[in-house]
């Protein structure tokens, strides 16, 4: 009796499990498919294998660009929030300041706040310091946003380091600055790698900022660009929507396929920390 | 220790940078916008060799292939001939909201092109502010005004003001019920004089399994363009221009009574399945590809629809009442203040005057030649070559005794246009009240008329 | 002296002070405390904390993005207050949440109270299906999920119609009644496997000690997952309800993408009505009044979730 419980729940799993893939694998399917015969054949293959989809998505749609500029997002904001988060954490964690205790909570409350609350004044702040239409004014914001959770996790981790590690750098003669960066640094290595992987997955997938600060095609991310493509699909194309869509998913699949493992522990670290 | 103090150095120059950026001189929250590219055309457009050459700055739509057509090909190439002292600067805009936002700062700032071109709301936007001029002096002084068919696009509003010149092509365009002539023989099917044959054909046709009406539900845009007026007209055309001459509101019951035919057709099976849904071209193609036996639409993709279905024909629509002929009611698109119009801050009024009547007779050059479609402003250009359909467009519009404007297009602000597409787009569900929408959109249009 | 090691001379406890003195005076270092923590101190302030205030500024104003034109006092908050799709878009925004909250968590965790029990190449699959949606671009899931709902060759619908339910077969996102539940289902689609493996985490963090007690005193599954495994999993639960329910309350992406906030207004949520009246309608006043409405509810949520929710700390 217990057997065949488990036989039945495996198999209801595996179901589940394939349904989270389906969707993905009815739209690769849908690619192949000329105009009308997404409309008479939704589900099964494609009775006329249709392979000029990609090469008219591809032409309407700017994706060198896109990526381009999605890719620039996440690097500068990964760089920015992991060089200014570091040393914040560090001070935090390690350095004899009056403030330490007020400056954690102060900076935890970024945890609360959405972004989608301040946009409105985002905005009008960026138009004024002259940066709209700017790669800048995209980048600020998303690493502003990136620290608390940034600056928190790394705050763990340098704790939970002996105090004696920068002990003999110290005796040798160097100043804090040496030993943050020499020293420090490349022990918390794991952790910035997580963090990495974090600010990249956020960064690359983010729609909202994006979509309200970053409009403009040159500076325009993926998750903007490919919207604006399906909107100006004039005639809807399935075919079309569809090639694009598995185009540009195919960097995050192949991320995604190659590093799941990663990615997960990545995702998952913040719950061990609690 | 050199490390580490160039260390410190770089990292204080970072932190100085991020904080000059930061608090750079913004102004007060909500405060006037200084857009930093705009200074420096500015520059240009002051430094001017004292009356020999004379700068204005044009400001156009540049994501519409027409616009970019007229631009390139007439205004650009006749404007040498027609303004030989003159150096026009040629500011391009792009479409939509961006366009929108260029203008809206530019007349925060104070700061106008000298012409520009726009639509009825932004236009409305900039005439609040005061920064468009007053072109009616110059339209009388010119002789402007006598090469207008339709006397109104020229005539000056209640306070004696007009902003706006345009070429005219618009208020021919009008609202028309499409079918095609193979599947209404195929079937038998006659075609509907008044809505009450419309709902029962419409039954009919759903039937057989085809899409009876095809229209662009999403954002209701066919009801707000033209569908609730068209239902209204076709019960009583004075409504109609009352509400254009904004003498009565919505509580009107000639209103309700337009809502509840949408509500009829919509529950009959007249619109395709998720119809709030559907966007413009889908909606054409629904029709073109046959799944779809009629289209609401403007006359102005004759055309288009003509080449991708030769069987295409259209009728008026159909009236609902026995003191309206179809035949003799229109309603027409354009609005009277979508077009060129100039800054009343120039510092040449007259040539930007002039300017704004160049551009909208180049606009009218562009729709007779390359449009073969007829415009309200006579360039003297005869069109030839027009389609049987189209003539017959053309005949039945200019025969028709009672002509309407477009509501939507004429009168309505942004925000009662926001409004009316938020009701018209729950009207479309079939699971909303008339009553709702009445109350909404009459508390909208409240604002609307003063 | 007598309190100090017996084995340390004169010399050692030198050398320790030395040492202790010049840790302090290495981690004490007022400068270089300034340049670690102030960059990062200055690029949130500016982009976090500080927009609140012009934001509360903006919300007493008439103001259309270009121009303040005139401090109105509270008129923006009478306005959105009274402004029936307000409450609409609070009604949808609250229903998402419940759904998320007692349907799609409950859900993830009995995901991962079963993955717990796998097999481990069965476990690796899964984990790899389920938490694919929430690698995968926002636009594209949403999109996806049109073309599941479309009335007549969508996937759901063609579901239907080969199962003989055709009157079931419902423009789902034109239809007023299921516009909502039918976002809330793409959205919490997403990070169903997400939330299920962040649960696992927790789970795997439990000492098999306690379930081999359990086991002993003849505890099958369901009564071990309730007494052990649940209460053992408070942080995380509690730190998945605030993560899930911002989440909810914050976004955008699926609303705006699939329906516009449609039909009409009848799908929008607070943040979407916000950016409407802001960007649509231009008016940036209102925007703002729905904006500091909207951060109140966030933290009176939060503020909920943290008095009512793991209210004892659980050590192992």
């Amino acid at each position: 009796m217990r057997e065949k419980l488990k036989v039945m729940v495996n198999i209801i799993m595996i179901l589940i499990g394939v349904s989270f893939l389906f969707p993905m694998y009815w739209m690769l399917n849908i690619s192949f498919k000329s105009k009308s015969e997404v409309y008479d054949n939704p589900f099964g293959l494609p009775r006329e294998w249709v392979f000029t989809n990609y090469r008219d998505a591809l032409e309407k749609f700017n994706f060198p660009r896109y990526l381009a500029n999605s890719v620039i997002y996440s690097v500068g904001t990964i760089l920015l929030t992991v060089f200014l988060g570091s040393m914040l954490a560090y001070c935090l964690s390690r350095m004899n300041w009056k403030f330490r205790g007020v400056a954690l909570s102060y900076i935890s409350m970024g945890l609360i706040i959405p972004v989608q609350v301040v946009i409105i004044p985002l905005l009008v702040m960026t138009r004024s310091m002259g940066l709209k239409g700017s790669r800048l004014s995209l980048i600020l914001p998303y690493s502003a946003f990136a620290l608390s959770s940034c600056v928190l996790m790394l705050y763990a981790f340098l704790r939970s380091l002996p105090k004696e590690l920068e002990e003999s750098a110290c005796i040798d003669g160097c100043n804090i600055y040496q030993a943050f960066f020499r020293i420090v640094l490349p022990v918390i290595k794991p952790a910035i790698t997580t963090q990495c992987v974090l600010i990249f997955m956020n960064t690359y997938n983010e729609f909202f900022l994006a979509f309200i600060l970053g409009a403009d095609d040159k500076i325009r991310p993926l998750t903007v660009g490919l919207l604006n493509f399906f909107v100006s699909i004039g005639v809807s194309h399935w075919g079309q929507i569809g090639a694009a869509m598995i185009i540009t998913s195919l960097p995050t699949i192949i991320v995604y396929a190659l590093g799941n493992e990663q990615i997960e522990n990545a995702l998952t670290a913040r719950v061990v920390l609690k | 220790m050199k490390k580490s103090s160039k260390f410190m150095i770089s990292l204080l120059l970072f932190v100085m940078v991020i904080a000059f950026v930061a608090c750079a001189p913004s102004p007060a929250p909500g405060g006037t916008v200084s857009d930093d590219t705009k200074v420096s055309t500015d520059d240009k457009s002051n430094e001017q060799k004292p009356a020999e050459k004379i700068r204005i700055k044009f400001l156009s739509l540049s994501a519409d292939e027409n616009r970019n057509n007229i631009r390139e090909k007439y205004i650009k190439v006749n404007a040498p001939k027609e303004f030989p002292n003159v150096e026009i600067e040629y500011d391009l805009g792009g479409g939509g909201q961006d366009y929108a936002n260029k203008l809206k700062a530019y007349n925060a700032s104070g700061d106008m092109p000298d012409v520009w071109f726009s639509e009825q709301n932004l236009s409305t936007v900039v005439i609040e502010t005061g920064n468009a001029l007053d072109l009616y002096p110059y339209v009388i002084e010119t002789g402007f005004d006598k090469k207008f068919k339709m006397k109104d696009l020229v005539q000056p509003d209640k306070d004696g003001k007009l902003y706006c010149v345009q070429p005219g092509a618009d208020q021919y365009f009008t609202p028309r019920l499409w079918y095609h002539k193979d599947i209404f023989e195929e079937h038998n099917l006659e075609l509907p004089k008044t809505f009450d044959e419309l709902v029962a054909l419409c039954e009919k046709i759903k039937g057989l399994g085809l899409v009876p009406i095809s229209i662009v539900g999403k954002d209701g845009w066919t009801c707000n363009l033209h569908l609730v007026q068209t239902m209204i007209m076709a019960e009583d055309p004075q409504v109609a221009i009352d509400l254009a001459n904004k003498k009565t509101d919505f509580s009107n019951p000639v209103v309700r009574n337009a809502l509840e035919r949408i509500q009829k057709l919509v529950q009959a099976g007249a619109f395709a399945d998720g119809v709030t849904n559907i966007d413009y071209g889908p909606a054409i193609e629904m029709y073109t590809s046959k799944k779809a036996a009629m289209l609401a639409m403007f006359s102005w993709e004759l055309g288009n629809l003509e080449k991708a279905s030769p069987d295409t024909d259209f009728i008026p629509w159909p009236s609902a009442s026995d003191k309206v002929d179809p035949d003799d009611v229109i309603q027409y698109w354009g609005a009277p203040l979508s077009g060129y119009l100039a800054s009343a801050n120039s510092r040449y009024p007259e040539i930007a005057a002039k300017f704004a009547m160049f551009c909208a007779e180049q606009d009218a050059l562009y729709y007779n030649i390359e449009q073969k479609a007829p415009t309200m402003l006579d360039t003297g250009i005869k069109i030839e070559g027009v389609s049987s359909l189209m003539q017959k467009n053309l005949n039945q519009f200019e025969s028709a005794k009672i002509k309407v404007p477009s509501i939507w297009a004429a009168t309505f602000n942004a925000k009662m246009s926001a409004e009316y597409a938020t009701e018209n787009s729950k009207l479309l569900t079939g699971q909303y009240s008339p009553d709702d929408w009445i109350e909404a959109v009459n508390r909208a249009w409240a604002e609307n008329i003063d | 002296m007598d309190i100090i090691h017996p084995y340390m001379g004169k010399a050692h406890i030198g050398m320790l002070i030395n040492k202790v003195m010049a840790m302090n005076r290495f981690f004490g270092n007022r400068l270089a405390i300034f340049v670690f923590s102030f960059p990062a101190l200055l690029l949130f302030t500016v982009y976090v904390i500080y927009p609140i205030f012009p934001e509360i500024f903006i919300s007493f104003q008439k103001n259309d993005g270009f121009r303040n034109m005139g401090f109105i006092g509270l008129k923006n908050y009478i306005n959105v207050l009274q402004d029936k799709t307000f409450w609409r878009a609070n009604y949808n925004t609250f229903f998402i949440v419940f759904v998320s909250t007692f349907i799609a968590l409950p859900i993830s965790l009995l995901f991962a109270l079963i993955m717990d029990k796998m097999s481990e190449p069965m476990r690796r699959f899964f984990k790899f299906s389920s938490v694919f949606p929430a690698v995968v671009s926002v636009t594209v899931i949403a999109q996806m999920w049109i073309a599941v709902y479309e009335p007549m060759w969508g996937l759901l619908n063609s579901i239907l119609r080969a199962l003989g339910m055709d009157k079931l077969a419902l423009a789902w996102l034109s239809d007023s009644r299921t516009v909502v539940p039918a976002i809330a289902v793409a959205f919490l689609w997403q990070y169903l496997g997400l939330n299920a493996l962040l649960f696992y985490t927790g789970i795997k963090a439990i000492p098999k000690t306690y379930y081999e007690a359990a086991t002993l005193d003849g505890a099958g599954f369901f009564r071990a997952s309730l007494k052990i495994t649940i209460p053992l999993l408070q942080d995380v639960t509690k730190y998945l309800l605030v993560i899930s329910i911002l989440g909810c309350m914050a976004q955008f992406a699926h609303v705006r993408i699939m329906t516009a906030g449609g039909p009409g207004d009848i799908s929008r949520t607070v943040v979407y009505h916000m950016y409407y009246v802001a960007f649509s309608v231009s008016d940036f006043g209102r925007g703002c009044a729905i904006a500091i409405l909207f951060v109140l509810e966030c933290l009176l949520l939060t503020f909920i979730i943290n008095m009512y929710v793991a209210r004892e700390r659980i050590e192992f």
